[in-house]
């Protein structure tokens, strides 16, 4: 009971970061047509910026944390003015394989910055621990779950209510009828590569925290928002935050359970599973649980 | 007259577009006065739409002028150009389809809205006097265009009929001063094409706004447009008013295909 309980708070936490890196995907994925696997690379150095100004400069966490996300914010319009802009609209494809290069280039910078070894983050939580229900919870989980709601109903908020979300979302449903109204395809594009870096900074940040650390291993976690974006149907924000939950859950509960039920699978095997949630998703229900199921008409 | 002249006009000079090497637009001139209705027709392949695209901005002509209000349009962003004033239908309409009336409308008065992520996080008193200006307004235009009872409706579930008038009242939105309508009466029965005569009238009512509109369904070109051009392979074939046109042996060659229809 104790396990499930902590598993369960554990599973929320992760899949509350997932689902905030799959909204950035979904949300950039579906106001410009591009899957932008730079997000992985916003993720990873994200965290390690929010390491450099806390832990290093000694600002306090929080600062250091939304100072990295602006940062990171500036970044992905970088990426996005200067090398996206140069493609041709149309040629999503190359578009990817760009976005691919700036996730291999980062990793490779951030190594040679601050080292391959795995560092402590410097939160204020470490290892300490809660007691909820008589059951000792990190404290690390319960302030992502936090933090990952807040900027969950933010990207709401920002998306149903203010005039770039409005924007953003005419755009995604069409981007003709969309310029027809005045609003500039390439502002859209802008402002959705900020708030996809902004979020995967904050992701990057909250999974290094605790026990865990900073690795350049985090880019590679971060890709199992990819699966959480298919799960929830690729164009549905609504969709991410529910794949995102339900990779983290299945994640730390086969963590839980392997050991016991099926030890020959090997403790780093729950690392694979949400790309086994993934094929299964793509075998039965291909359009994802919320998305629609892609029809043309010519 | 010798105020500003050319406020409100429409004038295209000399234009031609081209893909390639196929001239979809052929040395096109037309004009459209302040507050006409300017209907533009021709077979399929004429140019018609090419022509709507290159005064929006979204294809750039070889040569020629497209001027409103006195401003050239050309090499002008698409944006730039709604927010001198020109707005469009599409000829299959393009809503959007995953959000309710309400919001295509609001996307309507987009260019308008001042507040933005800013305004909303650090001036919400602003942004919320500006949302209930929008909401008075909104509220109006839907009960104006009887579009009451499905304000909430995604697009998507409505039916063609309705989503015409929708797109219409969304352009109404974007208070233009130059509307284009590309085949506005496309897939309405004869019903429903009356039903839109009648709401393009009160939008003309309400807007102090100049028409282009491009249609294939003659009855109602004939009673709704001042003057019609007609064009064929890129090229003007005529021009003038609806009775003059009509009778013109060209035209009935060229499109109508027999008086029959034109006098009908």
């Amino acid at each position: 009971m104790t396990d499930v309980l902590q598993t369960l708070v554990s599973g929320v936490a992760v899949g509350g970061a997932y689902a905030i890196v799959a909204l950035g995907f979904v949300i950039v994925f579906s106001a410009t047509g591009i899957l932008n696997l730079a997000q992985g690379a916003f993720v990873l150095v994200g965290a390690y910026l929010t390491l450099q100004l806390g832990a290093r400069w000694g600002l306090p966490f929080g600062v250091a944390l939304l100072g990295s996300m602006v940062l990171c914010a500036v970044l992905a319009v970088l990426v996005e003015r200067l090398l996206l802009r140069r493609l041709s609209p149309r040629d999503h494809g190359a578009a990817v394989l760009l976005t691919i290069g700036v996730l291999f280039v980062s990793e490779a910078v951030v190594e040679s910055i601050w080292g391959v070894e795995a560092q402590r983050l410097g939160d204020p939580w470490g290892l300490d621990t809660v007691t909820v229900l008589d059951v000792a919870v990190a404290e690390s989980d319960l302030w992502t779950c936090l933090i990952c709601g807040v900027l969950i109903v933010a990207t709401f908020l920002g998306l149903q209510r203010t005039r770039a979300g409005l924007a953003v979302r005419a755009t995604a449903s069409d981007q003709e009828a969309a310029i027809a109204q005045g609003i500039d395809p390439r502002m859209v594009m802008t402002m959705t590569f900020a708030a996809a870096g902004a979020v995967a900074a904050a992701a990057g940040t909250l999974l290094s925290t605790g026990s865990i650390g900073v690795s350049s291993a985090l880019a590679a976690t971060a890709f199992s928002a990819l699966p959480a974006m298919v799960l929830g149907g690729t164009t549905s924000p609504g969709g991410a935050v529910v794949g995102g939950l339900l990779m983290g859950l299945v994640q730390q509960f086969t963590a839980l359970l392997v050991p016991d039920v099926a030890p020959g699978l090997g403790a780093r095997f729950a690392g694979v599973t949400p790309y086994l949630v993934l094929l299964l998703v793509l075998l039965i229900r291909p359009q994802g649980l919320f998305g629609r199921r892609a029809v043309a008409r010519f | 007259m010798s105020v500003a002249p050319s406020r409100g006009k429409l004038h295209i000079e000399g234009l031609t577009v081209a893909f390639g090497g196929v001239k979809v637009l052929d040395d096109v001139s037309l004009t459209a006065d302040a507050g006409e209705v300017l209907a533009i027709i021709g077979p399929n392949g004429a140019g018609k739409t090419t022509l709507f695209n290159t005064i929006t901005g979204v294809y750039a002509p070889q040569s020629g002028t497209v001027a409103f209000d006195g401003e050239s349009l050309v090499g002008r962003r698409p944006s730039s150009i709604v927010r001198l004033g020109v707005a469009r239908t599409f000829q299959n309409v393009a809503l959007f389809g995953s959000m309710s009336v309400w919001d295509n409308l609001l996307v309507g008065c987009h260019h308008r809205m001042r507040s933005g992520i800013a305004t909303s996080v650090f001036a919400p008193w602003r942004a919320t006097r500006e949302d209930r200006a929008l909401t008075a307004e909104l509220d109006e235009l839907l009960s104006t265009f009887g579009l009451d009872d499905v304000r909430s409706s995604l697009v998507s579930d409505l039916p063609h009929g309705i989503n015409k008038r929708v797109e219409l009242v969304r352009a109404v939105a974007m208070r233009p001063r130059l509307l284009l309508l590309d085949e506005p009466t496309a897939g309405l029965n004869t019903l429903e094409t009356a039903e839109f005569a009648e709401h393009l009238q009160v939008a003309r009512r309400r807007l102090d706004v100049t028409i282009a509109l491009i249609e294939h369904d003659m009855p109602f070109v004939l009673s709704s447009a001042d003057r019609i051009h007609v064009l064929n392979f890129g090229r003007t074939v005529t021009s003038g008013p609806p009775a003059e046109v009509a009778a013109d042996p060209r035209v009935i060659e060229a499109y109508l295909g027999t008086t029959e229809v034109a006098g009908r």
